[in-house]
């Protein structure tokens, strides 16, 4: 062959179609290791495939290290470009696993041409020509992979052979006779180290042995050979040449392909330096060298390898016929089934779930109530629901959810259904989800549809301190070859991506941090220039250009696999033959290769187990609500408070709503939302389900807020094109707030099916992901909507809205499920805001505000809440009525002020009331409401270091024998250590003693550091000692700010004083102004400069702001809201984001209730803190826990 | 308020920023401890000595100066002793301060109080809360001009000091100070308002202890640092020596001296300085480094005699002193047994004569010595060993570095080499590859370059230009790809414009049997031919990519 020649066939463009198909001689490439053999392959799965199709290539092998992790992505590439998908993994294996069973010490496996290979280790490349064989490899990657730690895979060669063929070793359950009869094994080649060592020749010729004893096995095994310019290499050609004429294995081509173009070679350097952790400079031998390690085309390979003895020139057909063997398996082939253990014996699924579902229907719509059965509306939908669930047999489905929920409603854990799922009646009938179907417009099909043949995502919410249960729960009863949690890739981001690559390029670390943290944000192309000239760099450099071209390649780059938050996948038959199971980081917790768009594509069912800190703290808030009317004997008569009989449409709850007075209420509780609310000012439950959707990053880009409330308001008039799209947008005043709303409209409007509106809503949601079919999609929906005689501005209109929400938009069925828990939430915090606030501190953390913020909006509501204290606390918040707890301290109040300096209950009640007063819903509600009102008693949780079992063993104490006289007398019943002991004086758990933190902390300090573990022990407490406080020292006093940061630093709130207030003094003659008066007119108007203080409660920049930050400071009268504008945040970046109470200094807004400081100029309080605090780290104890973005 | 990563984003002048290593400092507070001795007779160091070891507290140094009134007075001349205290204590300072050392020196009654005073009366006063990150560091550099003057705590108002003194000043431990601190006890007064006994029951008995010693009701005393053998030699004469032969004499026989100290305490010498202080001219100082540590007279001698002749004794010299600056441990060592009986008499020990023992240990130590002498005579260039670095690229995977010089870390120079693959590589590597032509001879297609890979060994009618003589090829094998480390250069973009330079080695054999290691340099440009810029001539087109080539012979196999 002539170069010119060669050079045509490698300009070939895309080949013909005849080409591919009838290519089974054609080279293929197939050691091919992609990125998902981490730090490692230097290109994505599809991009491998998509070259291999530009070479001509009739298919493409993917062989990851022990791994099947990127075989899904490859195979949706190969079928997007006709070629066929050689699943395979290439294998590391042990000849005697006790050489390496000793896994600590066990070394890399080898992974380049120069290193050596561990002596006793041998890689092979395994390919899958059939189904049965797929079956095998993934459950001998699962053993190899289960047996060792995360990440790793440890495999004896014995492992290899029992799983590579037909033989006794295979030994799976349910495997059919015809099965067993289309089994070809695992095609398997082998490997050479670079020195072709004696260890490699006998295990060779053993695995040939061993192969050529089972019948027809004989050709499944080759040895690969490369002619890719690695050091030696016509040596080791003519090497392996005589030993495949020897041993009769044929020889097989590779290139050990690590990219599919060469301009990832520096990247593929990068990643190299990453994984051995050094920089280019030391890598050394470390790096691959110059090989020439990516795919080739037919004819470049049949020149490469012309010259050779004939043994290898065969190797070039040998890989296509390889590959054509494998055209006997295709991924999608893989047929999943759901289990069936949820089926009662001698029942079809069907009719067990019809039988629940109307047993459900007729509990959802007692007769009571509904004296006509159920609903028409209702019934014809279960009736069309289960028909279409019949048609796609997804019974099983649906009653495995049912057996989930089933279990956690046994246990008395709270769940509810969220999502898509909230669509259908049968959901709501089986308790899986919450919300009435009536109650709102639900779309059935954009939960299942007929055309997707997808199966349907039911994600459903656990109390999140008893999720883990309903975990472990699954892994028993599906075992865990059965059951396993999807995977989560984690991918290289920009901060990450500079940061690696600036090391590897020897950049100092400190310069990374800086250059990192300059880059808020990842722009594609490598950040903004401004912002890295603003950290001190030159982006012209060519060293910082490099950093950043080649940290931008490697954003996206798979790191590792971690576990997806709750995604269960669980199967009939054994799940690690569909897919390898591996261990996850966590304890007991096992995960699949493959994460949700995996699962996707293959069609798997997957159960969201999710975690919700709100269910928890509704759960908690009802036990408390409860308990405490039984204790006390108010309300014996009424009857006890349940989740599903809290009072729908209270008037109440709205009115609070409509203030914005929203804290700790779910998910409505965030600054926009609080800003909203005023705004939207809800009424009823739809007006929840609105309030939940719109503030979202899709209605809001999609311009759909303001059009909103101007509506609502009346303000603008509403038009419809026609009755139709009337229909789909009346409820949200012709704005589309849900994505149920902008399928419906490309079916009313542009004539899409159900399922075709639900396929473009997907490629909406992953428009950015390469591969997607979106522009088709305009197409289609701007034609369908012209002929259907819409002008074609409203046609892009509507696409713009539809596009708007690309995912970030809620479906309504979701916002309505979260609207349920806003709205009891709500109530909760209505009616019984001690409870609620009680149980939101046992929750934490969840939410936006910490538990000072959450005290003291308790607080301001006319709560009383007292300090922890050992005699009357438990673990958790507790509700105290003051008749039946005799409280010394209320009495003592005055005198324990003079003996110590201590603040007594007194003081705190009489601020109390004075708040509670200034409050709008204090005055006329907690009048009634004040007689009966439990005060919350903190938890000994709150004190920051103590073990549960220490605060365990006090209540038991006390329970046992009262209140303790003395902490010495405690210290001795209790058998609580002087450290815990400590702690609690630290906090000022003493009160109920007589003992301020000073003194307690005195008088823990003189219980011995050991107990003297004497017979007597028992004895002792049986009778404790009792001894007075005899220490009559003069302790020094503690200043006011002081206290309150100790207070911080203890239990990370202080019932005392707000930080501020103590800064007052020297920020009123600077004439900086409180955070409640920025409302009162009286002392600003709109629009004037003024400048108000406080500690920084969190900051925010929403990517639909554009640069605009939103802060919120908090002083002691309240929260005041900071919008700082991009320009001005650049300016006073560091104080921003770094001063724990700053001093905000701008033009005053109030517009519709909401009050707004629109910031010009940005002071650190930082050294005012430290002045007032002499340098106690006050500052420190008060930074708590801002919620930023990050 | 400038800690950590804000001073970073404040600072104009970014600090310098060392890893913490109190091993290290502690060594160096160590010496400046023994080079504290010319201040008085007993230095200590309150470091070493503490119970804890935190590394939290800054350390400091402790002189004795009990009984040294007369020897302050003689020294200062003046009758009051708190102005001479006053004075040494300026003195010592304004000496640390010329070592570049900022130091604050306080004469108190008891070590607790001078050294709480030390450290922390700077911040005890009221115009100092401010800058109170300070008193954690060293003494701020803008104490005022008062304390500046005020060095000396007169006995009559040590107790008033002490109280006004915060309770770090007590020299405890990191949690018995938070604990204090938790209680709220600020300063030293709020400790003496309480009982003692109550105390120490509390915070340990540390605290009753430190409070004691610091008002002198215990005693506490320096112990002086432990002095490192110092091998120094001064010879004085009585009359200033101009006479070279003079000098020579009297520097060998410091040299012997020396050398005997040595062999006793079983050391060599590294770094040998020798002071020439001379009548009329500032004193000037030789230093030697050697490569190995010696302590054979006849290898220093011959090393210093010939920097001796650059000494210019002037009008005489008054004073040499010669001092082994390093010192390193080197055993004796026992002679082979069967050659004993030719060696001296006197034992069956040599030390560092190794004039007679022909071992692996001689030849390391005459070459060492060897060099030392190059070296001593040309400088630290001069004498050069092949370090080896790995690397793909086969002329940088060794360079010349200075004999002395550390072996440079890789990620292999831990790592066992010896089982890996050894490539072929020719017997003579030229350091410059050397450019070539190549042409075909009655292969008209090929045009000037080699196209198609693996393709050289069967070409039997190529030629290669080398020297300016045509040399046919009747063999060849290859390529063997080697990848140049485009991290290195700074004019080209990966990714954005270039892609790593890729060499395309073959093994030649020529007719008449030279073989040659010969490559080709291949640059594969972008894709897209608008971005690879005019056409060159040799450049052409492979359908994917831009090819370039240069060819180079690299090296020949003898």
């Amino acid at each position: 062959m002539t170069g010119k020649t060669l050079r045509t066939d490698e300009m070939s463009a895309p080949p013909s179609p005849s080409h591919r198909t009838d290519g089974a001689g054609s080279f293929v490439d197939l050691e091919v290791t992609s990125n998902f053999t981490f730090l490692t392959g230097a290109s994505h799965p599809h991009e491998l495939v998509e070259r291999a199709a530009g070479l001509g290539a009739p298919a493409v092998a993917i062989t990851d290290r022990a791994t099947l992790a990127g075989v899904v992505r490859a195979h949706q590439a190969a079928q997007r470009m006709g070629i066929h998908l050689v699943v395979g993994a290439r294998l590391g294996v042990w000849l005697d696993l006790a050489c390496a069973i000793d896994e600590p010490t066990l070394p890399e496996p080898r992974l380049h041409p120069h290193a050596p290979a561990p002596p006793g280790f041998l890689e092979v490349l395994v390919h899958v020509p059939d189904l049965p064989a797929y079956a095998r490899l993934s459950r001998l990657i699962t053993l190899g992979r289960r047996r060792a730690s995360k990440g790793r895979c440890l495999l004896s060669l014995h492992d290899l052979l029992a799983h590579a063929g037909p033989g006794p070793a295979d030994t799976s359950p349910g495997r059919s006779p015809e099965d067993a009869a289309s089994d070809d094994g695992l095609m398997l080649t082998l490997v050479p180290p670079p020195v072709l060592d004696e260890a490699f020749l006998e295990a060779a010729r053993g695995i040939a042995a061993s192969a050529g004893l089972r019948e027809g096995a004989a050709d499944r095994l080759s040895i690969a050979v490369r002619r890719i310019g690695d050091p030696d290499e016509s040596i080791r050609v003519e090497q392996l040449a005589t030993l495949s004429e020897h041993l009769g294995v044929p020889l097989v081509a590779t290139n050990d392909v690590h990219w599919h173009d060469d301009r990832r070679r520096p990247l593929q350097d990068v990643l190299t330096a990453i994984r051995h952790r050094t920089t280019l400079d030391r890598a050394g031998l470390d790096l691959l060298g110059g090989g020439d390690r990516r795919l080739q085309s037919d004819a470049a390979m049949r020149a490469r390898f012309r010259t050779l003895p004939a043994a290898a020139r065969e190797a070039v057909d040998r890989a296509g016929s390889i590959a054509a063997r494998c055209r006997g398996f295709r991924l999608d082939q893989l047929r999943y089934e759901y289990p069936h253990e949820v089926v009662p014996e001698g029942r079809s699924p069907d009719e067990h779930l019809r039988r629940l579902v109307e047993q459900g229907a007729r509990e959802r719509y007692p007769p009571g109530i509904h004296p006509d059965g159920v609903p028409i509306r209702v019934r014809e939908r279960i009736e069309h629901e289960l028909a279409l669930v019949r048609e796609l047999d997804y019974a099983r489905y649906f009653l495995t959810v049912h057996d989930i929920v089933r279990f956690a409603r046994d246990r008395g854990i709270l769940c509810q259904g969220r999502g898509a799922a909230a669509n259908s009646v049968i959901c709501f009938c089986l308790g899986v989800t919450a919300v009435d179907p009536d109650r709102i417009e639900t779309l059935f099909e954009r939960f299942v549809s007929r055309e997707r043949d997808e199966p349907p995502d039911i994600d459903v919410d656990f109390e999140h301190q008893r999720r883990e249960e309903v975990i472990q729960y699954l892994y028993r009863r599906y075992g865990r070859e059965r059951a396993a949690l999807a995977a989560e890739v984690i991918c290289y981001r920009g901060r990450s991506s500079v940061r690696e690559v600036g090391k590897v390029l020897g950049f100092a670390p400190e310069t990374l941090d800086r250059l990192a943290s300059g880059l808020d944000r990842w722009e594609a192309g490598g950040g903004d220039p401004e912002r890295i000239r603003e950290a001190g760099f030159d982006p012209a450099t060519p060293a910082l250009r490099r950093v950043l071209a080649l940290a931008n390649e490697l954003v996206g780059f798979p790191r590792h696999l971690s576990q997806h938050v709750g995604g269960f996948v669980i199967s009939e038959r054994p799940l690690c033959e569909i897919v390898p199971i591996e261990n996850a980081a966590m304890a007991d917790r096992t995960v699949i290769e493959w994460d949700k768009d995996d699962l996707d594509a293959m069609g798997m069912l997957k159960v969201d187990i999710l975690a919700l800190g709100m269910l928890s703290a509704i759960r908690r808030t009802i036990e408390l609500v409860n308990d405490s009317a039984g204790t006390d004997g108010r309300d014996g008569d009424s009857p006890p408070l349940r989740y599903h009989t809290i009072p729908a449409e209270d008037p109440a709850v709205y009115d609070m709503l409509c203030t914005g007075d929203s804290v700790g209420v779910f998910q409505v509780e965030s600054r926009a939302q609080m800003n909203m609310l005023p705004r939207l000012r809800p009424r009823c439950f739809y007006d929840l389900v609105i309030e939940v959707a719109i503030v979202r990053p899709g209605p809001i880009q999609g311009d759909m807020v303001h059009p909103y409330l101007r509506r609502r308001r009346g303000e603008e008039s509403l038009e419809y094109p026609d009755q139709e799209i009337r229909r789909v947008l009346e409820r949200t005043l012709g704005v589309p707030l849900f994505q149920e709303q902008a399928m419906a409209l490309a079916v009313v409007a542009a004539g899409f099916s159900p399922g075709e509106a639900d396929r473009l809503r997907r490629a909406l949601a992953a428009w950015k992901r390469p591969g997607n079919s979106i522009d088709e999609f305009r197409r289609r929906l701007i034609e369908g909507m012209r002929s259907r005689g819409y002008d074609h501005a409203f046609a892009e209109q509507v696409f713009e809205r539809i596009r708007g929400f690309s995912g970030y938009g809620f479906p309504e069925s979701h916002a309505a499920s979260f609207a349920l828990l806003v709205y009891v939430s709500a109530w909760l915090k209505r009616r019984h805001p001690a409870a609620f606030t009680a149980a939101l501190l046992d929750s934490q953390p969840m939410g936006f505000y910490a538990p000072a913020q959450l005290v003291r909006d308790a607080r301001d509501h006319g709560v009383r809440v007292r300090r922890v204290d050992v005699a009357r606390s438990g673990w958790s918040s507790r509700l105290e009525h003051d008749r039946s707890i005799a409280d010394p301290w209320m009495r003592e109040g005055a005198s324990a002020d003079a003996r110590g300096g201590a603040v007594g209950m007194a003081e705190i009640d009489a601020a109390t009331a004075e708040r509670s007063h200034s409050h709008p819903i204090g005055d006329a509600a907690s009048t009634s409401l004040r007689v009966d009102r439990p005060a919350l008693r903190l938890g000994m949780q709150m004190v920051r270091g103590l073990s549960e079992e220490d605060a365990l063993a006090i209540v038991d104490t006390v329970e046992r024998h009262g209140p303790p006289v003395s902490i010495e007398s405690l210290w001795s019943q209790s058998g609580v250590g002087a450290a815990a002991l400590r702690r609690l004086a630290a906090a000022e758990a003493f009160g109920s003693l007589g003992l301020d933190r000073s003194r307690s902390l005195w008088e823990v300090r003189a219980l011995p550091k050991r107990r003297a573990a004497s017979l007597w022990t028992a004895l002792d407490k049986a009778e404790p000692p009792v001894r007075p406080h005899t220490s009559n020292v003069r302790l020094p006093k503690v200043p006011r700010l002081r206290r309150v940061a100790l207070d911080y630093g203890t239990t990370g709130l202080s019932l005392r004083d707000h930080p501020m207030a103590c800064m007052r003094p020297l920020l009123e003659p600077r004439g900086i102004l409180a955070a409640a008066a920025l409302g009162d007119d009286a002392v600003a108007a709109d629009g004037e400069i003024v400048a108000v203080a406080g500690l920084v409660l969190c900051r925010q920049r929403p990517s639909t702001a554009k640069g605009t930050v939103f802060m919120t400071l908090e002083d002691e009268t309240g929260i005041a809201n900071l919008i700082v504008r991009g320009k001005v945040w650049a300016r006073h970046r560091r104080i921003g984001r770094h001063a724990t109470a700053l001093c905000a200094r701008g033009r005053l807004q109030r517009r519709e209730g909401v009050v707004q400081l629109l910031v010009r100029s940005l002071e650190d309080l930082g050294a005012d803190l430290a002045r007032l605090d002499r340098g106690e780290g006050a500052s420190r104890s008060l930074a708590g826990r801002s919620r930023d973005f990050r | 308020m400038l800690l950590g990563e804000d001073a970073f984003l404040h600072g104009e002048h970014a600090p310098i920023v060392a890893d913490f290593n109190p091993a290290g400092d502690a060594r160096r507070l160590l010496r400046l401890a023994e080079w504290c001795g010319r201040f008085a007779p007993i230095v200590g160091t309150c470091h070493a000595r503490e119970e804890w070891e935190d590394g939290t507290e800054p350390p400091g140094l402790l002189f004795d100066l009990h009984g040294c009134e007369d020897l302050l007075e003689h020294r200062y001349g003046e009758g009051d002793l708190h102005r001479n205290e006053q004075r040494f204590a300026l003195d010592v300072e304004a000496s640390l301060d010329r070592l570049g050392l900022t130091a604050f020196a306080v004469v108190a009654d008891t070590v607790g109080l001078a050294w709480g005073v030390a450290w922390h009366r700077a911040a005890s006063q009221p115009s100092e809360i401010g800058s109170h990150e300070g008193r954690d560091q060293a003494p701020p550099a803008e104490v005022s001009d008062a304390l500046r003057t005020d060095r000396v705590v007169r006995p009559s108002e040590a107790h008033a000091t002490f109280e006004d003194l915060p309770i770090e000043a007590l020299r405890l431990d990191e949690e018995t100070r938070t604990g204090l601190r938790q209680l709220h006890f600020e300063k030293v007064a709020d400790l003496l308002a309480v009982d003692r006994a109550e105390l120490g029951l509390r915070f340990g008995s540390l605290v009753p202890r430190r409070i004691a010693q610091a008002l002198g009701e215990i005693g506490e005393t320096v112990v002086p640092v432990r002095a490192v053998p110092i091998f120094e030699i001064d010879r004085e004469f009585a009359t200033p020596v101009q006479a070279r032969e003079g000098l020579e004499l009297a520097v060998g026989a410091m040299l012997e001296e020396l050398c005997d100290r040595l062999r006793r305490e079983e050391q060599g010498v590294e770094r040998l300085r020798l002071v020439v202080d001379r009548l009329d001219l500032p004193p000037v100082s030789l230093v030697l480094s050697l490569s190995r540590a010696s302590r054979r007279i006849g290898h220093l001698w011959s090393l210093l005699s010939q920097r001796m002749e650059e000494i210019d004794p002037g009008l005489g010299v008054e004073r040499l002193s010669l001092r082994a600056l390093r010192v390193r441990t080197l055993p004796h060592r026992q002679r082979s047994l069967t050659r004993s009986g030719q060696g001296r008499h006197d034992g069956s020990m040599v030390d560092g004569d190794h004039a007679d023992t022909p071992d692996a240990f001689a030849d390391e130590a005459a070459a060492a010595e060897l060099a030392d002498s190059i070296i001593a005579r040309w400088g630290e260039q001069a004498v050069r060993r092949p370090g080896p670095i790995e690397a793909h690229v086969p002329e940088t995977g060794d360079r010349l570095v200075p004999i002395r010089s550390k072996p440079e870390r890789t990620a292999t120079s831990d790592r066992d080499m010896s089982r890996w693959p050894r490539s072929l590589r020719p017997t003579l590597l030229r350091h410059r590859p050397d450019p070539i032509r190549i042409e075909w001879i009655g292969r008209a297609d090929h045009g000037e370059h080699l196209t198609v890979d693996h393709e050289l060994d069967t070409a039997g009618e190529l030629v290669v230009w080398w020297r300016g003589r045509a040399r046919r090829v009747v063999a060849a094998e290859g390529p063997e790809r080697i990848a140049e480390p485009w991290w290195r250069r700074d004019d080209r973009m990966p990714g954005e414009r270039e892609l790593p330079q890729i060499r395309e080695y073959w093994t030649c054999r020529f007719e008449g049997g030279l073989w040659a290691w010969v490559f080709r340099e291949v640059c594969i440009e972008g894709r897209d031919g608008a971005e690879s810029g005019p056409e060159t001539k040799g450049s052409h087109d492979r359908g994917r990519s831009r090819v370039q080539s240069r060819w180079f012979l690299h090296g020949l196999w003898a």
